[in-house]
């Protein structure tokens, strides 16, 4: 299913943060010139993540009792969102935040850890549900609950920013990411909104979603590969810690208060295809019939190194590219990892980083090969395929392309 | 553009809660004034403040994981109302919505990983994924997963384009029914499923919100604990539930013969950024979804002829949603009667926004408003007309249905017999 918008919508901001660090400029230039991507250990699980190094929010959340209330991913969630609204040069700006829609991509999954290992250091015992229930009752703190609900990060973000319009939440691994920009896009395309914050936050140290995908092993287990050579030893992510915020706003409004674009946003393809044999490539080759991408084209893949989803999405890209002179197709996960519910939005946020630029950041060892074209850049096409389900694409085009 | 935009109808609904199964059973049971409540048996209660809710155990359900039961239940609803709108599954052009609460690996589980793990010895965090993560529970990952019980919805029924979950806490089913008609009205589509379901009735659940002080800790008798709008009212009590409905354009509805059994005529929302649980003291966040919901459905206050109220039955929610009563109302405020359906199914959370917009449905089209039962001492700050332990035969038109979430997100829906007036 493709949608497409009637208007102009533009984003007028960004903010990216992850291993990479804090921020644009940060992004930019290691997308220009990787370097070796920070990993470390998943405890002792025996693979490595994208872990997020240490960083200051207070900027974006003065008061250390909020910070401490929050938990990792809602800081860094709501410390991005800040920081896009910065950009968007919307802070502040008490009125036309009152009538933004906040749109968050969210899981949710804190764990109290010392709490778990408790009940883990004597799991007979706890096996009785009378001892549980004491124990759990006793030993919560009352307002660890709301680090756990995935939309209190939005409801954080209503808080510190006064964004008051109205507030929706999806979860659901990478189609959240979809699904989160796919409303707000729609939401200032149908003039329901003039502006809509969308982003989302993922942190790898929550242990439960890590044992959730350790069920599955999905997790890639040797030394740092780029996604795209993965699939000799059996295919996995790295997961890596991550925030997206992207301020979403028609271009009328825009215009109206002096705020310029990084890009115009264009249609939107999703799918949820069985994973059969070939099902992520024509999901794909229709997504790009829909979209209808023209002149020099980028392609943002947030293929997750998982497989045998990542060898089929990169052998239908390239098929599609080799159609089409002055494709070029890029790996984000290579470098930043694998950021499950915020990697649609941080990487729509590369998209406008490049189209802002005007050019597409040069190829990364284990990226397809470019061919001859041009560095200049018209239009970015942003994919998603799902480690389990799921397959989207999202047009993105520098403001002033037809 | 708004006069543009297609009406909105609702050809399907269906609807599970302590009740019962199915619409029938749940309507006859609602205006009866009969209570879901009851003690729970499927869990050691020990230790734990309050030991009653709305659970929903028959036919095996209360012996399941709480993700597998809701999803189970979030089924159930789906071929329910796709049999009403006369539609089969496989190829259905349109999208789904699904509102579910978030889903974990729960105490017991991990606990039966920590002993095939450790052999009964303690471990640590880091043990119990390395030690699970060869292989041995591949079959636990898509239990668990967060978009998996949508993604099964979506290939069982065959709807289109990737299905959206959502969780907006409290007012979850009514963001799912919002989207979908969004998705309507915008021409993306001619229609759309809704569905949420929410069947998370396990010891964590309870302590949460017990620690939140949230919950009625008034046990005896079970079904007399929750007390919507009452002067004794001390909290909610947990239900359990699911419901799911088929919209439609007026105009696809029409043209497959099937009957509009009510319509969605206005959609509301706020974002309070007053506090992450509790809402503006001043009720503003609230008063301005329900006006925008109003106000959307092109209508004026004095049309809205009954409000399927929030009304959990805390003492602060039922506070300020009386007080945005008077606010929105004014003059006329005691003129409009409202009830709460959680004072007989509880409050089932991600579910009942869906929920209540499949009663408040149910209400235009039989003509009888339902109880707030256990109204035996109103509270006299609160002057509304809460259709006192009896239901009552009245022809409502217009409905306002709100669902007011934890982190502020307020969701009102206006539920009409006929299409908004132009």
């Amino acid at each position: 299913m493709t949608v497409r918008p009637r208007r102009d919508v533009w984003i007028t901001g960004v903010c990216l943060v992850s291993s990479v660090g804090d921020g644009p400029q940060a992004h930019w230039a290691r997308l220009n010139d990787p370097g070796a991507p920070l990993l470390v250990e998943q405890g002792r699980a025996g693979w490595l993540v994208h872990p997020l190094p240490a960083m200051d929010f207070s900027a974006q959340i003065p008061s250390r009792l909020d910070l401490k209330r929050m938990g990792l991913s809602q800081a860094l969630g709501a410390y991005a969102a800040g920081r896009a609204l910065d950009a968007a040069a919307l802070k502040g700006s008490a009125e036309i935040l009152s009538k933004t829609v906040v749109v968050v991509s969210g899981a949710g999954g804190e764990r109290d850890i010392p709490l778990d290992e408790s009940i883990f250091a004597e799991p007979a015992r706890f096996t009785d549900q009378a001892a549980l229930n004491e124990m759990l009752s006793t030993r919560t703190r009352p307002s660890f609950f709301l680090t756990q609900l995935p939309n209190l990060l939005a409801g954080n973000i209503s808080i510190l920013f006064g964004i008051t319009g109205g507030s929706r939440t999806t979860m659901g691994d990478e189609l959240a990411g979809v699904g989160a920009y796919k409303i707000g896009c729609q939401l200032v395309d149908d003039g329901s909104y003039d502006v809509a914050l969308v982003g989302g936050a993922f942190d790898v140290q929550r242990p439960d979603l890590v044992m959730l995908y350790g069920f599955g092993e999905y997790a890639w287990r040797h030394a740092h590969q780029p996604v795209a050579l993965r699939s000799q030893q059996g295919g996995g992510f790295m997961l890596g810690t991550m925030a997206a915020f992207l301020v979403l706003e028609s271009a009328d409004h825009a215009r109206t208060r002096g705020a310029s674009p990084w890009c115009r946003v264009g249609g939107i393809s999703t799918h949820h295809t069985r994973r059969r044999n070939g099902d992520v490539a024509s999901a794909l080759a229709q997504a790009w019939e829909e979209l209808e991408p023209a002149g020099p084209t980028g392609i943002i893949s947030g293929a997750t190194g998982v497989s045998p989803s990542t060898e089929e999405e990169m052998a239908a890209l390239s098929a599609l590219a080799s159609r089409r002179a002055g494709t070029r197709i890029r790996t984000s996960g290579t470098l930043f990892g694998h950021g499950m519910e915020a990697s649609f939005p941080f990487n729509v946020g590369i998209a406008a980083l490049a189209l802002k630029q005007g050019r597409l950041y040069p190829a990364w060892p284990g990226d397809p090969s470019d061919g001859s074209g041009a560095d200049a850049l018209d239009r970015v096409l942003v994919t998603s395929v799902g480690h389990w389900r799921g397959e989207a694409v999202a047009l993105l085009s520098t403001a002033a392309s037809q | 553009m708004l006069r543009d935009r297609p009406a909105v109808c609702v050809t399907g609904m269906g609807i599970v809660t302590s009740l019962g199964m199915g619409k029938h059973d749940n309507w006859t049971a609602l205006t009866r004034g009969r209570s879901g409540i009851r003690a729970i048996d499927r869990f050691e209660v020990k230790g734990l403040r309050t030991g009653i809710g709305g659970t929903i155990d028959s036919d095996g359900l209360g012996a399941l994981p709480s993700t597998v039961r809701t999803e189970r239940l979030a089924h159930a609803v789906l071929e329910e109302a796709l049999a009403e709108a006369d539609l089969a599954a496989g190829n259905l052009p349109a999208p789904l919505f699904v509102g579910l609460p978030p889903r974990e690996v729960e105490w017991p589980q991990r606990l039966a990983l920590a002993l095939e793990i450790g052999g009964g010895r303690g471990v640590s965090w880091d043990e119990v994924i390395a030690g699970s993560s060869r292989g041995q529970h591949r079959e636990l990952h898509p239990v668990y997963l967060p978009g998996a019980t949508a993604s099964r919805l979506a290939e069982r029924f065959g709807t289109s384009g990737a299905p959206v979950v959502v969780n907006t806490a409290c007012a979850t089913g009514a963001t799912a029914i919002q989207l979908a008609v969004e998705a309507i009205r915008r021409g993306e589509t001619d229609m759309a499923l809704a569905v949420a379901s929410d069947a998370s009735i396990v010891p964590e659940t309870i302590i949460r919100f017990s620690l939140l002080a949230a919950l009625s800790v008034g046990n005896q008798p079970p079904e007399r604990a929750a007390r919507p709008f009452s002067l004794d009212r001390d909290g909610f009590v947990l239900g359990e539930g699911a419901a799911a409905l088929v919209l439609e354009s007026h105009a696809s509805a029409k043209a497959r013969g099937r009957p509009a059994l009510g319509f969605v005529t206005g959609l509301g929302e706020s974002a309070d950024r007053f506090h992450l649980t509790r809402s503006s003291p001043d009720a503003s966040a609230i008063v301005a979804a329900m006006r925008s919901a109003i106000t959307d459905s092109d209508l004026d206050p004095h049309d809205i002829q009954y409000v399927n109220a929030h009304g959990t039955g805390t003492p602060e929610n039922d506070r300020v949603e009386g007080l945005a009563h008077q606010l929105v109302f004014g003059t006329n405020a005691e003129q409009v009667p409202i009830s709460s359906n959680k004072s007989m199914i509880g409050h089932t959370m991600s579910a009942a926004g869906a929920i209540e917009a499949v009663f408040s449905l149910l209400t235009i089209q039989n003509g009888a408003l339902p109880p707030t039962i256990n109204y035996r001492i109103p509270d006299p700050a609160l002057r509304l007309d809460v259709v006192a332990n009896a239901a009552r035969a009245a022809e409502a038109h217009n409905v306002l249905s709100n669902s007011f979430g934890f982190g502020g997100q307020n969701v009102c829906l206006v539920l009409g017999r006929e299409p908004e007036r132009r």
